[in-house]
């Protein structure tokens, strides 16, 4: 066995393919509801395949970059999976951990956690893992515990469990220039800083960004960072646009390849600006992109993220979306593609404020026509959205949420879940009242009850159509179906509650 | 002792004596970032509260959308503290930013030439 002396690693709902569905990954930021908790962990976030080390064959793709940098700087460093990290409580001397939400503070598992009052299990689940035998085993012996990734500002709020942990140090921002450094002073007993945040002048350059050396969880890979429509409330439009070359695309695919994962997830802020100008999409590099993928791959290729605008642009000026899906996206083995989205808000004057650019090159005041179009656009298609809502956004107005809540009427007829995110100040999580004084304006409620129906009436259809047909997912799916219909029954006997709270 | 990210930074030696405001120190932040050009910023800092729960202080400084990188060390609680941190940091620009009434500190920083503003003037006057 070998000594690892960096030992990277996580708790089991990141540490997961659920299932090959990105999707599924969801249900870990929400409590176990309706199922026992072990059972619901297993739809959620079932173990993943190792090798005789204990390093998991597929493993998130921020942990493997952070691993792929430490190889080459010359450590001794694996992603170990977390039931095996007490295998190298003796080698590790420095443990580094990461997520992308520790402590369920980020969308949705918030608003789960303010809707229901229950810990989602994201959170439960990391808590519990730092309190492992193993990680505490691992302290106890010397090792420096470092934790990063772009949760790494939710430890800002929980302090005591920092101390408890007694976690040296933490990283938040691209760090691939700074990795090594950390690591080196970790291991050689220097004193570290307590908190390093790593800014737009020390993001890595492409040269700077290694290629991962194993297979990253369902294939997903980078094909751009950062974001040129500088929405207000998004830190990843700070750092500079950096578009992946094809040759690297090619590398990453080949290691996943490798390992088995005949699937790819084309991982950016807005994948379709691959290669583009500014906040214009470019046809040509996109269609290159998606020759490649399809070349290599015969699985299925999905979409991380994309911009409604970019949807609407593509497709108006050269029928990119449909090109894209026909020719390349479509095939014996994939029906649909599943890509997340960012509507926010249905509201021209919030639009114009907050995310000036986000229906670039339109106009801010045609951002709902560009929603509406780009849904269509996607439904003929087969591209299947999760879309996101920010409601209670500093400055939104009754009469905002009322226009979000007509776009939520129009986009009826086009499939997709959409998923409202509460703009929610630190703290209130533990304090329901808060939820309850801040979000049940009448405008609120009868917005979440648009989007609560809208979603289960979409994804029951799609379950029907498209989803986890595979033969060895059946025992997942009914589940799945069974967790919805619990669900609906549950909404069925709050609705009353609800409306007397309107009343009030 | 630093690390790499830490070169050519902008230091700021923060005595945390007391509650002080938050936009405030984020606001001299800036202005010092702004003032000096510079684009990396270290916060240096002596707190009573040990850690990390001096942390619970500069949550909104943390999280505030800063186009720039940020270090936090921490250092401790006394007058030796901070005399550590003058001595290593001596060679780098530095400015300290003092909130309350911290008479021991302010003449150890002027005993060193440093340069200091006070945070929360205001809300004690
Ligand atoms: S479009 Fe998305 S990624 Fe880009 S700035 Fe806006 S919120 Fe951020």
């Amino acid at each position: 066995m070998p000594d690892y002396e960096v030992v990277i690693t996580t708790d089991r709902t990141m540490m997961s393919n659920h299932h090959g569905k990105e999707f599924l990954g969801f249900l870990t930021t929400g409590p176990a509801v309706g199922l026992p908790e072990k059972v619901y962990m297993w739809l959620a976030a079932p173990k993943v395949k190792v090798d005789y080390e204990g390093k998991p064959i597929e493993a998130p793709y921020g942990l493997r970059k952070v691993e792929a940098k430490l190889i080459d700087e010359g450590f001794k460093a694996a992603i170990i999976d977390p039931d095996y990290l007490s295998r190298y409580v003796s080698s590790v001397k420095v443990l580094m951990i990461g997520h992308h939400d520790f402590f369920a503070y980020g969308p949705p598992s918030n608003e789960w956690w303010l809707i229901t009052g229950r810990e989602p299990i994201n959170r439960l689940s990391f808590m519990k893992f730092m309190r492992s035998d193993a990680v505490v085993e691992a302290k106890r012996r010397g090792a420096k515990i470092i934790v990063g990734g772009p949760a790494a500002w939710q430890w800002l709020w929980e302090l005591k469990f920092w101390k408890e942990c007694g976690v040296d140090m933490v990283v938040e921002g691209e760090v691939e220039r700074v990795i090594a450094d950390i690591v080196r002073k970790a291991l050689d007993g220097e004193e570290l800083p307590d908190y390093v945040l790593v800014g737009p002048n020390d993001t890595p350059s492409l040269s700077e960004i290694p290629v991962i050396k194993g297979a990253s969880i369902n294939g997903l890979i980078e094909v751009m960072r950062g974001c040129p429509r500088g929405c207000k409330f998004c830190s990843v439009t700070l750092r500079p646009l950096r578009f992946i070359p094809l040759d690297t695309v090619k590398e990453e695919i080949e290691v996943n390849l490798r390992s088995g994962n005949s699937n790819v997830i084309l991982h950016g802020e807005d994948v379709l600006l691959y290669g583009g100008y500014g906040v214009k999409p470019k046809p040509d590099p996109v269609i290159k992109l998606h020759e490649l993928a399809r070349k290599m791959v015969k699985g299925s290729i999905a979409w991380s993220h994309t911009s409604l605008a970019s949807v609407k642009y593509s497709e108006d000026n050269f029928k990119l979306i449909s090109k894209l899906m026909s020719e390349y996206v479509l095939s014996d083995y994939q029906e649909f593609i599943g890509v997340e989205v960012g509507i926010e808000t249905g509201s021209p004057r919030l639009a114009r404020t907050i995310m000036p650019a986000k229906a670039a090159p339109y106009p801010p005041d045609m951002w709902p026509e560009v929603v509406e179009d780009a849904f269509s656009i996607m439904h003929e298609n087969n591209v299947i959205p999760a879309a996101t809502l920010i409601v209670g956004l500093p400055g939104e107005r009754g009469d905002d949420v009322v226009k979000t809540a007509e776009l939520i009427d129009r986009l009826k007829p086009y499939r997709s879940v959409i998923v409202p995110m509460f703009f929610v100040p630190m703290g209130a999580l533990r304090n329901r009242d808060w939820f309850d004084k801040n979000y049940v304006t009448s405008e609120h409620v009868d917005l979440m009850l648009k989007v609560l129906n809208h979603t289960l009436y979409w994804a029951e259809d799609i379950l029907e159509r498209y989803y986890m047909k595979e033969q060895h997912l059946k025992p997942a799916r009914l589940l799945l179906k069974l967790f919805m219909s619990y669900i609906k029954w549950r909404i069925g006997k709050v609705v009353p509650t609800i409306a007397t709270m309107i009343a009030r | 002792m630093c690390l790499a990210i830490e070169r050519g930074a902008y230091h700021v030696i923060l005595i945390l004596n007391y509650d002080y405001l938050n936009d405030e120190v984020i606001n001299k932040v800036n202005e010092v970032m702004i003032h000096n050009n510079v684009r990396k910023l270290v916060l240096h800092v002596i707190s009573s509260e040990g850690r990390p729960t001096y942390l619970e202080k500069l949550r909104t400084v943390l999280s505030s959308t800063f186009p720039y990188s940020l270090v936090v060390r921490y250092w401790g609680s006394t007058v030796d503290d901070l005399v550590k941190i003058i001595k290593l940091y001596r060679n780098e620009s530095m400015i300290a930013l003092v909130s309350g009434d911290a008479q021991e500190f302010k003449g150890v920083l002027e005993g060193f030439s440093i340069n200091y503003e006070l945070l929360g003037v205001r809300a004690y006057a």
